[in-house]
């Protein structure tokens, strides 16, 4: 797989990803589509298992360390492991149901980035929830969370309806190996 | 996993790649934030004629915060005086440098803005909007970029404030302000001295008055009353909502309000 493109689209992700949530918040509640999430998806349908968990957790870890968490006396602190293991979980969702779809349909795209995403929100949660039998010094509602989370899935929905054509379109200068290469793979 | 259980004491390393992190993002980020603030006006902008109609609303609104601040002066100076008799000092005042910068992005509650220590921004510093609306404090600060608790961030802790009853004579009810995680803060009010709660009104404005936000940033505006109905909790009481005059999480650009520095202070930037 070509790194360079992935990281140049990763690097747009997060773009749209920390720019476009005010405009299309739901009702200001923190209820916004993912950008990555379909991203992630895509690589997971295309790539190696191995590439696809990578990249997953390295989109995880980014998205830990540009989404601060906000603790009690309304400081920053930035808890890396969270996205990065929920991506994880969502990668691994992906990879293995990706023998049972058709991965060069654009709705392959939008059900599975709704389904990681609720994955990744899950996880997120549990882990976050963990945290706080620890340290309850990051002031943080689960069920408000978890609620945003399955909206929030839901609306990305329509992220990956959009960004399915461009991401379908650049499929060649991803360099993905051909799905014919890996079935015969011993490496997949 | 090991880190996502660390207790926050211990993840101050994590502070140093994040600030790296933003400064690979910013560059995307900003020109999109501009794109879509081109396109889609935000609340609050808009409703005026002409740029000077606005910037002459601004200027009221700078007047009316100077004059709160000089009736509260007033009212700290009766109690200084006080106090010096007794043999304790209020704090002085501080005067305020104000600084523009953009809104790069958004990360979860926060904003993210484009300045940081190299223009003397610390964990704290007030940053508001229009120069009189509050939009929050830094809550962690880089080299040159910052991120700013928004006061309606559902994260964000309670505010106090209070009603301004009669612009005229400046009669007031105090309120505790929570947000509510979408773009309010609701709280109820206690009824002024005299018990006449019956002139809350919608519009009204609601001012700063919290001793653990900055001196300087008493009297500010949090919003206006959007809605008023009883206390669930006390009927005699009323519960109001409060909304921000500009949309919080769309400004193009906002306000810091530094500290400025007295002339014995040491050090450069």
């Amino acid at each position: 797989m070509n790194v360079i493109v992935l990281c140049l689209a990763a690097w747009v992700g997060f773009g749209l990803e920390t720019a476009l949530p005010p405009v299309l918040d739901a009702g200001s509640g923190g209820i916004h589509p993912s950008f990555i999430i379909p991203l992630l998806v895509f690589v997971a349908l295309h790539a190696e298992a191995r590439v696809a968990i990578w990249t997953a957790v390295a989109l995880g870890l980014m998205t830990d360390l540009l989404i601060p968490a906000i603790t009690q006396n309304a400081t920053a602190v930035v808890v890396p492991g969270p996205h990065a293991l929920g991506y994880l979980l969502a990668a691994q969702l992906v990879i293995a149901s990706r023998g049972m779809v058709i991965r060069h349909n654009p709705l392959t795209l939008v059900v599975l980035s709704v389904l990681a995403s609720l994955a990744a929100s899950i996880s997120v949660v549990a882990i976050l929830g963990i945290r706080t039998l620890v340290d309850d010094s990051v002031a943080w509602g689960g069920a408000s969370a978890l609620a945003s989370g399955f909206w929030s899935a839901l609306y990305t929905s329509l992220s990956a309806l959009v960004l399915s054509f461009p991401l379908f379109a650049a499929a060649p200068l991803f360099g993905f190996p051909h799905p014919q290469t890996q079935r015969f793979s011993r490496r997949d | 996993m090991i880190t996502s259980v660390l207790p926050t004491a211990a993840l101050g390393w994590a502070g140093w790649f994040s600030k790296q992190a933003w400064v690979i993002v910013s560059p995307i980020a900003h020109p999109i934030t501009i794109g879509i603030n081109a396109i889609v006006p935000t609340r609050g902008e808009g409703g005026f004629s002409s740029e000077r109609e606005r910037e002459l609303v601004d200027e009221l609104d700078r007047v009316r915060v100077r004059l709160r601040q000089s009736e509260q002066r007033e009212t700290d100076l009766e109690e200084l005086v006080q106090q010096l008799a007794r043999g304790a000092a209020l704090h002085p005042n501080i005067e305020v440098t104000q600084l523009q910068r953009p809104r790069i992005g958004e990360a979860g509650d926060l904003l993210v803005i484009r300045t940081g220590t190299i223009d003397g921004v610390d964990v704290g510093t007030v940053v508001t909007a229009r120069s009189v609306q509050i939009i929050g404090r830094v809550a962690e600060v880089g080299s040159r970029t910052s991120k700013v608790l928004p006061i309606t961030a559902r994260s964000a802790p309670s505010i106090a404030g209070f009603v301004v009853l009669d612009e005229q004579s400046g009669r007031r009810a105090s309120c505790l302000l929570k947000p509510t995680g979408d773009g309010t803060l609701t709280g109820e009010v206690s009824p002024p001295e005299d018990g006449r709660a019956d002139e809350l009104q919608v519009g009204q404005t609601v001012r700063l008055y919290d001793e653990s936000w900055d001196r300087h940033a008493q009297m500010l505006v949090i919003g206006d009353v959007e809605r008023i109905e009883p206390s669930p909790s006390q009927p005699l009481r009323r519960l109001i909502t409060v909304r921000p005059r500009v949309d919080i999480r769309r400004v193009s650009e906002v306000i810091l309000r530094l500290p400025a520095r007295s002339p014995d202070a040491g050090g450069g930037g």
